[in-house]
């Protein structure tokens, strides 16, 4: 296999609910080893092509590819068992009547039945303690006494033990204090890199997607309007206007 | 009274065997199948019919009376609560409310509408001990449901595969995330209330020491009323509440009249319900 193959692909996907067509004729690829971005307002359908590509939402049309394989029939288990696409939803995204450590045995779990199909595993229970030493103080109490972060440390975590081959990572800044989501885009970046982890980013802070990822695409209405090297949409004037902020100050 | 405690604890045991069952799938799949009391009863005539009269005997006929509850469960599960929309609950209510009432018309037609007596399942003995008298049949529904009770907890606790369903149970478009296979979840479920269901039926019916086709519609009430109070989805909570119950019905009959029995058991469920609408023991909020 080349190892210029994205490790995710997009064709042509379409999703709708009902008659209301929420993503449009997106393509995008995500680059093996690397973070790539997609961004766009709220509403734009961002999270409609992350779930559509884990299987959770129903593509209309189009194609999604892991390497060369096309999962776009396969239901989200067997996408995220025998292919490795695995998610972080948004929100709070812990079993919180459950135990930190129980939670992490879910991704562990998976990450054994990858190991079974031969997918070796890049991350391990020590590193993710290392990694969120928070996780190992609470590994025996419930999720539920870890704060909005925590949680979504435990998610990040959980997913990576999962040996993923590509990670939807859906709006990890939401509902976090600003100073908090720098930490946790700092943690990602850090673990991303050292990993080689291929990652989707979907973000509705764009300086900070931008930031992480090496390429971006810019959802608008379901389509992409933009799409690059993560350096060059950060210069495009026009999107510094759009969401970047510069040109709304009084 | 402690006379009445042990009366209690026995009658308990039955909404107990039945709520657990019900809470579980009600965790599980986040669905109310009000046929479930049916199980019990079905497992009870299942087992008159091969046990007694096609005369395969008391053990064979007890194992069968179980699996045709769990037979029966399963069937519910395949034809109606795995197919109906979640988001739909009154189609759910009405869905198994039709079921059960095809289940009870059905058996009570080939028993030409008539209670039967369940020749026991063993000797009866009764002791006496310091002025109080215990039957073994007695003995036998406590301990099992204390063992059903406690080893379904400490299996969901403890046992890979029951916190599979214990993240089912708390959130399921999550367990599909992490991949797990939340239909098996749901029909292991069900198959387990359902056993249970059975198992308890033929326990208590050896106390009874009788049985009719509508006997659900006596205890139905109460099975909801000790999952709601304990807080749905609670299997410890029904556990406590189940045996609770049966003992306060016990010392209504007791003290006020057995004309309270079946009153002052949903006064209480009202009363907690008031006060904490989650139930007791309730940890619920369910995402989708």
């Amino acid at each position: 296999m080349a190892s210029d193959q994205p490790a995710l692909t997009i064709e042509s996907l379409d999703v709708a609910y009902g008659a209301i067509r929420a993503v449009q004729e997106v393509s995008l690829a995500v680059a093996r080893g690397r973070v790539t971005a997609l961004v766009g307002s709220n509403g734009a359908g961002k999270s409609s092509v992350l779930r559509a590509s884990a299987g959770l939402a129903p593509a209309r049309s189009g194609r999604v590819l892991v390497g060369d394989t096309d999962v776009t029939r396969l239901p989200a288990r067997k996408r995220l068992l025998e292919h490795g696409v695995a998610l972080v939803p948004e929100g709070r995204s812990a079993f919180t009547t459950m135990t930190v450590r129980e939670n992490l045995d879910l991704g562990l779990r998976v990450g054994r039945a990858r190991a079974a199909a031969g997918v070796a595993a890049t991350f391990s229970l020590d590193e993710a303690f290392e990694l969120f030493p928070v996780l190992a103080q609470r590994a025996d109490n419930r999720a539920q006494v870890l704060s909005g972060g925590e949680q979504q440390m435990l998610a990040i975590a959980r997913s990576l033990l999962m040996s993923p081959s590509v990670l939807l990572v859906d709006e990890p800044s939401m509902g976090l204090a600003p100073l908090l989501v720098r930490r946790i885009f700092a943690v990602m970046a850090d673990v991303f890199q050292r990993h080689q982890v291929s990652v989707l980013l979907v973000e509705q802070d764009t300086a900070i997607a931008l930031e992480l990822a090496s390429d971006g695409y810019v959802l608008e209405f379901g389509r992409i309007v933009a799409a690059g090297p993560s350096a060059e949409l950060r210069d495009d004037p026009r999107l510094r206007r759009a969401y970047l902020g510069e040109g709304n100050r009084p | 009274m402690i006379q009445y405690l042990i009366d209690g604890l026995a009658t308990g045991s039955l909404y107990v065997l039945l709520a657990l069952g019900f809470t579980l799938v009600f965790g599980v799949m986040g669905m109310m199948n009000v046929a479930h009391a049916d199980l019990y009863m079905l497992a009870v005539f299942s087992f008159l019919w091969l046990g007694t009269d096609a005369g395969l005997g008391t053990a064979p006929g007890f194992v069968l009376g179980v699996a045709a509850a769990v037979a029966a469960g399963w069937l519910i599960f395949v034809v109606v609560l795995s197919r109906v929309d979640k988001a739909v609950p009154l189609a759910l209510f009405v869905g198994t409310l039709g079921v059960s009432y095809v289940i009870e018309n059905l058996v009570a037609k080939l028993v030409e509408f008539r209670a039967r007596s369940v020749p026991p399942l063993f000797a009866t003995t009764t002791w006496e001990v310091a002025g109080l008298r215990v039957t073994n049949s007695d003995v036998v529904v406590l301990m099992a449901t204390l063992a059903m009770g406690l080893g379904l907890l400490a299996w969901l606790k403890l046992s890979s595969t029951g916190k599979l369903l214990r993240a089912v149970s708390e959130n399921t478009q999550l367990a599909e995330v992490v991949g797990i296979d939340t239909g098996r979840m749901m029909a292991l479920s069900v198959v387990i209330a359902s056993a249970i269901a059975g198992l308890g039926g033929l326990l208590v019916a050896n106390k009874t020491q009788g049985i009719n086709p509508f006997v659900a519609n006596d205890v139905s009430l109460k099975m909801f009323a000790v999952a709601v109070v304990a807080g749905a989805g609670s299997v410890g909570g029904a556990m406590l509440v189940g045996f609770a119950l049966g003992v306060v019905e016990s010392l209504a009959v007791a003290y006020v009249g057995s004309t309270w029995q079946n009153v002052i058991g949903l006064l209480a469920m009202v009363g907690v319900l008031l006060f904490r609408p989650q139930g007791l023991f309730g940890r619920y909020n369910r995402v989708g």
